[in-house]
């Protein structure tokens, strides 16, 4: 299977931006500050970067998420790194498509509570005319709105800024553009292994980003949904109540399980993994996939995820020796940007104690 | 990881019942030694099992017939009393992971109005998930003696700061509190160590943010 293949053209690019150049610029900066703004959040203890943190591959740490009100969320918090190049933006539907729409929903939702803004954020957003940072980026941001402090200008502005969130400079798009030192011998082999076909986690995971399946080694899509077997807790394929993938979507019993597939980069920060969290560690995902799915042995939801039987095809498990699965793991470190996790521009503005 | 336990375990030790959760996966290095958690404890005189200074309540050990258990006091205050409750009235169960990569399955969050009933597996040793929902939060885990509660915590983001002790109110009950600061929210592994195959009570409650 080629590299330049797997690595294809991306089909999710960002649109080009019609403003003028400042005008983006105020508008990304003004993001950037609302990314971080905790005024943003009912209690002022959540805002989308404490909830996509850098230093966590823009993820929270959390095995589910916890809203403002302590709600807990059935799902694990994806990455936003390179969010900008997706087009389906949850793990389990591909709506809603845009950025600008999507964040609306950890702002307003209340099933289940996020960020608990829905009855307060008009006044939140009006009173941002009073702080002295806001009354200058958002007319700056939006000079042609006669009336910029809107609820959709600020997830127009916030978006902006997400999509700046853009990782390029790990070590293997260094090693891929030419750089032979750029990741050491272990991850070489490592990514050997990956796209190998014994291990065919290419399969699922193709693309500029890792997150784009394959056919005979060609991307054919921007997305993939899988079950890859992490449960089966009645013997017939069913997941947990938490998360039933895109079944709650379609209601077809072949999408019970199934869930988009995230992208790799930045994956060694991201953890725990799944759809859930329930995965703690890369060993342990890649464990799971050796066996050709996660037997759970104990706790509230046993069952031979093995057998479920809708998991994907793709999912067969293979002989993987102890070396060869560190080596993955280097691999899967070698996607770990640090140029763009460390990077000032995505650094929260505002002073904190 | 740090064993915010130890006195916890030093007490299973002090009352003969080392050995239930003798697990080759509990064993493991990522148990802190005893002198990780001296060097967390500011305050020696708050964290020493058998002060006789303050107020200390001895009680015997359930377990052991002869044993004696002396734990200074908790704070006798609005949270102690809630944990109190909860762990005295009825409990939600729920089934411990039997391993560590298994916990992330089972999640809870602080509440100071529900109380949980865990079943352990055979090895006496279980394992689940305590989502810590903010940032330098302090939450006091409540159970019984005899039980032994270990937070994994290898980032170390996380400090004691009121040591194992009775739970004031309860203490004639023989239920214990310990107060840890979480310097970071996420997830939390907490390892459960009991009698094999029993049950663990178990509350945890966030107190306000200072």
């Amino acid at each position: 299977m080629g590299l330049g293949l797997l690595l294809g053209a991306c089909q999710g690019e960002p649109s080009s931006v019609a403003e003028e150049p400042d005008a983006e610029v105020y508008k990304v900066e003004l993001g950037r500050h609302l990314f971080y703004e905790r005024r943003l959040s009912l209690e002022e203890n959540r805002s989308c970067g404490l909830c996509h943190e850098a230093a966590l591959g823009f993820t929270d740490g959390f095995v589910r998420a916890v809203g403002t009100t302590d709600a807990l969320h059935p799902r694990n918090t994806l990455t936003l790194t390179n969010v900008g190049r997706r087009e389906s933006l949850t793990w389990v539907s591909g709506a809603p498509e845009s950025l600008e729409e999507q964040l609306l929903v950890p702002l307003l939702g209340e099933h289940p509570v996020e960020m608990g803004m829905a009855d307060v954020i008009d006044e939140v957003v009006d009173a941002f005319r009073n702080d002295a940072v806001y009354r200058e980026l958002f007319p700056s941001a939006f000079p042609e709105e006669p009336e910029p402090f809107t609820v959709a200008r600020l997830a127009e502005a916030i978006a902006a800024f997400e999509r700046t969130l853009v990782s390029e400079t790990a070590p293997f798009d260094r090693y891929v553009d030419g750089d032979s030192d750029a990741v050491d011998e272990s991850a070489r082999r490592g990514l050997d292994l990956f796209f190998s076909h014994r291990l065919r986690c290419g399969g699922c995971h193709a693309g500029p980003d890792l997150d784009q399946p394959t056919e005979d080694g060609t991307v054919v899509a921007r997305h993939g949904w899988f079950n890859t077997g992490l449960y089966d807790v009645d013997g017939q394929g069913a997941y947990p109540d938490h998360g039933h993938g895109r079944f709650e979507v379609t209601g077809l019993e072949e999408d019970m399980g199934r869930f988009r597939t995230p992208t790799l980069r930045n994956v060694e920060l991201t953890g725990p993994y799944y759809h859930d969290g329930s995965g703690a560690t890369l060993a342990d995902v890649i464990a799971n996939y050796a066996a050709g799915g996660r037997h759970v042995i104990s706790g509230p939801n046993p069952g031979d995820g093995r057998d479920n039987p809708h998991k994907s095809d793709l999912v067969r498990g293979f002989e993987i020796s102890e070396q060869e699965a560190l080596d993955l793991e280097a691999f899967l470190r070698s996607l770990t940007d640090w140029e763009m996790i460390e990077d000032p521009a995505f650094a929260d503005p505002w002073p904190r104690d | 990881m740090r064993n915010f336990s130890l006195i916890a375990g030093m007490l299973l030790v002090f009352a003969g019942l080392l050995g239930c959760g003798d697990d080759p996966e509990t064993s493991s290095n990522q148990i802190a030694p005893a002198a990780d958690v001296e060097e967390d404890s500011s305050d020696a005189s708050e964290t020493d099992v058998g002060s006789m200074s303050g107020d200390v309540v001895t009680v015997d050990g359930a377990q052991d017939a002869g044993s004696v258990v002396n734990l200074d006091s908790g704070p006798d205050d609005e949270y102690s009393t809630a944990g109190c409750a909860l762990l005295e009235g009825e409990k939600t169960a729920i089934i411990a992971a039997s391993n560590l990569s298994e916990a992330g399955q089972l999640v809870l969050l602080p509440s100071a109005t529900a109380g949980f009933a865990i079943a352990l597996p055979e090895s006496g040793v279980g394992f689940v998930t305590l989502e810590v929902p903010d940032w330098q939060v302090v939450i006091a885990l409540y159970t019984t003696l005899g039980v032994e509660i270990v937070i994994h915590d290898p980032d170390d983001k996380t400090e004691v700061v009121q040591a194992l002790s009775w739970a004031a109110p309860c203490a004639e009950q023989q239920i214990t509190e310990e107060r840890t600061k979480y310097h970071k929210w996420g997830g939390f592994t907490l390892e459960l160590r009991g009698e094999p195959g029993g049950e663990v009570w178990l509350a945890a409650i966030d107190l306000p943010l200072e």
